[in-house]
């Protein structure tokens, strides 16, 4: 009986001893939602404290931690995690909502069904950390709760006293962790610095949205490549589970590889001019590529083709070359600037700037030239144009309006032809084939540029 | 006269102290086990509290930079190195069922307005961002080919070149396994031993 006891105990100490999951750590599963946690974590435990600068006139981070202070401080991170978690859940709202409309009116059926569960289990997620964060708040309330706490802080404070050196435990997180980001350690110089991110709440949390967006879209581009791999039409939750499964099991399954050279099976020389206007082209047209080049992505289905792919297969294979086209739900801001416009002469200038995702555009254009008379007679004209419009993702168009100054500058009276101006002109600009040009609206000849 | 022993007595005194020896030794040895279960509580708890190390070591000497893209060494060319950076390191399934490591990006320059995502170092974004106009935007001591997907706390520390550092374990029930790090105008978070989540933060002056 004794020796049982003994063994109990023994198993119950061993217990207490902090192993790691040896599984899981061979095999850990990293989800992109795990990564972002510890970034809005790390970035609750800053943002919520009070004035950095209080940090800064508040020397001594070693002394001895005060028990009722390192009580406060577990209620503070589990505020700061709680906060963490309704950021990330409202960051993740608004990627959803943005995302959804995207999807919806560039046609992609497939993305929008992944987005759609995606959003829902992540919302779910967000929640059930939420509740088990406030029970435990809650918990804390509870007389053996508090009496189990008090006994692991007075046994944690006498390591502290005798523990290892190098280690310190932190009074007060949010602002020693501060006073380590700020300066390393020791404000000096007196010069107070200052995290943008905490200062500028709507900039940090603009750059939080973006990531996130970012993360769901790779994810749902995979997911859409993964569909498709799989032949699965419908991206429902369920149906995206099997596909998963298959695309898993073919991995390992040799009766899926039955075919000698492990392809599926399809008609031969399937590719060809009609299989691509017909099956293709339409379904680019109606999606978020419609603005952009289409050659590359034809000429890599037509080489898989010939490399012996089936139709799936090939356009799995050309997953990167596709990615490549330009699309207007990539949320890339289009910047043309050139100095070297050709109007009159060769160094004029013109520039624009608008988003893929359709939107305001601005830009400039400045021709500036002389012709020369003989004599010494001259007249040198200068158009200056502000461009303002906006972009349809739609129809690939880009309109608006330019108030076009014109001035002279002339040798002497009546060598310049004309009068000097103040208008406004309408002016139309289109992308086509990946390429953005212009009519005589902006500039005399018109432009023309390639978007990459 | 002499007196007969009387051996029920000596007995029992004998047994009652036998008895007195061992009950302390029970409770001796009870004492000794709560004392044990009250240090190694409280060993566990002081290594899961937050903490500041200071002379952080390591032991790796060097640790292999991460190889930039074509995209992100123009993205030097045009802007130099970034004010800020943030960077999410995880998996994904590809379309053969194996699993792709995603390195996910995005360097910020406040002061020129521009933010670049890179996905496995391939451009994937380029949006125009406000600058926030707190002043002059100090640049980090660090840059992203530093940091490598997944690596260990020393190698981080290795490779960051961390004399101290602030530790904050993150509780089980919003992320198990897991720690966020902070450091000199640094954060960085780890799970399951290895690096996740990077940020090199903007500050001003």
């Amino acid at each position: 009986m004794k020796t049982r006891s003994l063994l109990l105990l023994i198993v119950f100490l061993g217990s207490l001893m902090p192993f790691s999951s040896v599984s899981a750590a061979d095999h850990p599963q990293r989800d992109f939602d795990d990564s972002l946690s510890l970034l809005y974590a790390s970035r609750a435990i800053l943002i919520n404290e009070e004035d950095l600068s209080a940090t800064s006139s508040t020397p001594g981070l070693m002394v001895p931690p005060d028990p009722s202070i390192r009580a406060d401080a577990r209620d503070t991170a589990l505020s700061n995690l709680i906060q963490a978690t309704k950021d990330q859940r409202n960051a993740l709202d608004a990627s959803c909502n943005q995302l959804k409309n995207i999807y919806a009116a560039s046609g992609k059926t497939c993305e929008r069904q992944v987005l759609v569960s995606y959003c829902d289990t992540q919302r779910d997620k967000l929640n059930t950390r939420l509740g088990y964060l406030h029970s435990l708040r809650g918990d804390q309330r509870k007389v053996l709760t508090r009496l189990w706490h008090s006994v692991k802080r007075s046994s944690e404070n006498l390591w502290h006293a005798v523990g290892p050196v190098g280690r310190r435990l932190l009074r007060r997180v949010g602002p020693e962790v501060a006073e380590i980001v700020l300066s390393g350690g020791t404000l000096s110089g007196g010069v107070l610095r200052k995290i943008v991110y905490k200062e500028a709440r709507s900039v940090g949390k603009g750059e939080l949205e973006r990531l996130l967006t970012r993360g769901v879209e790779k994810f749902l581009v995979s997911q859409a490549a993964l569909a498709q791999a799989a032949g699965v039409v419908d991206c429902t939750a369920e149906k995206m589970e099997e596909a998963r499964q298959q695309v898993a099991g073919d991995v390992g399954e040799p009766e899926i590889q039955s075919q000698p050279d492990g392809k599926t099976s399809c008609e031969p020389n399937w590719w060809n001019t009609a299989y691509w206007e017909q099956n293709i082209l339409p379904e680019l047209q109606a999606s978020d590529k419609r603005c952009g080049s289409f050659g590359n992505y034809q000429g890599c289905l037509s080489e898989r083709a010939l490399e012996g792919d089936c139709p799936e297969e090939a356009v799995a294979n050309c997953a990167s070359v596709y990615d490549q086209i330009l699309s207007t739900s990539s949320g890339k801001i289009v910047k043309i600037v050139d100095d070297q416009l050709q109007s009159h002469d060769n160094d004029n200038h013109f520039d624009i700037t608008f988003s893929m995702n359709g939107g305001p555009v601005s830009g400039s254009v400045l021709i500036d030239f002389q012709t020369d008379y003989g004599d010494g007679d001259y007249c040198r004209v200068i158009v200056a144009k502000t461009i303002t419009g906006s972009f349809d993702p739609g129809t690939c168009t880009l309109t608006g309006t330019a108030e076009a100054i014109q001035t002279h500058e002339e040798s002497r009276n009546d060598i310049c032809w004309g009068e000097p101006y103040e208008r406004i002109e309408n002016w139309t600009m289109v992308i086509r084939n990946g390429v953005l040009s212009s009519g005589d609206g902006l500039v005399s000849g018109g432009v023309t540029y390639g978007i990459k | 006269m002499v007196r007969a022993k009387n051996p029920s007595k000596d007995t029992k005194g004998k047994r009652g102290w036998l008895v007195f020896g061992i009950s302390c030794g029970v409770i001796l040895f009870i004492i000794l086990i709560l004392l044990v279960i009250y240090l190694v509580i409280g060993w566990q708890s002081f290594q899961d509290a937050p903490g500041l190390v200071s002379n952080a070591g390591s032991d790796i000497l060097v640790v292999e930079e991460y190889e930039l893209d074509q995209d992100q060494m123009d993205a030097y060319i045009k802007y130099g190195y970034p004010e800020a950076f943030r960077i999410l390191f995880y998996d994904e399934m590809l379309t053969d069922g194996s699993v792709e490591p995603v390195r996910l990006e995005v360097w910020t320059y406040y002061s020129q307005g521009v933010e670049l995502t890179f996905i496995n170092g391939k451009s994937s974004g380029e949006d125009l961002i406000d600058d926030p106009q707190l002043g002059d935007v100090i640049s980090p001591p660090y840059y992203p080919e530093q940091f490598n997907a997944y690596i260990s706390l020393d190698e981080v520390i290795t490779a960051a070149g961390l004399d101290e550092y602030a530790v904050v374990p993150l509780e089980k029930e919003y992320l198990e396994g897991s720690e966020v790090y902070f450091g000199p105008q640094l954060s960085f978070g780890m799970k399951d031993g290895e690096l996740r989540m990077v940020e090199v933060m903007g500050m001003t002056e």
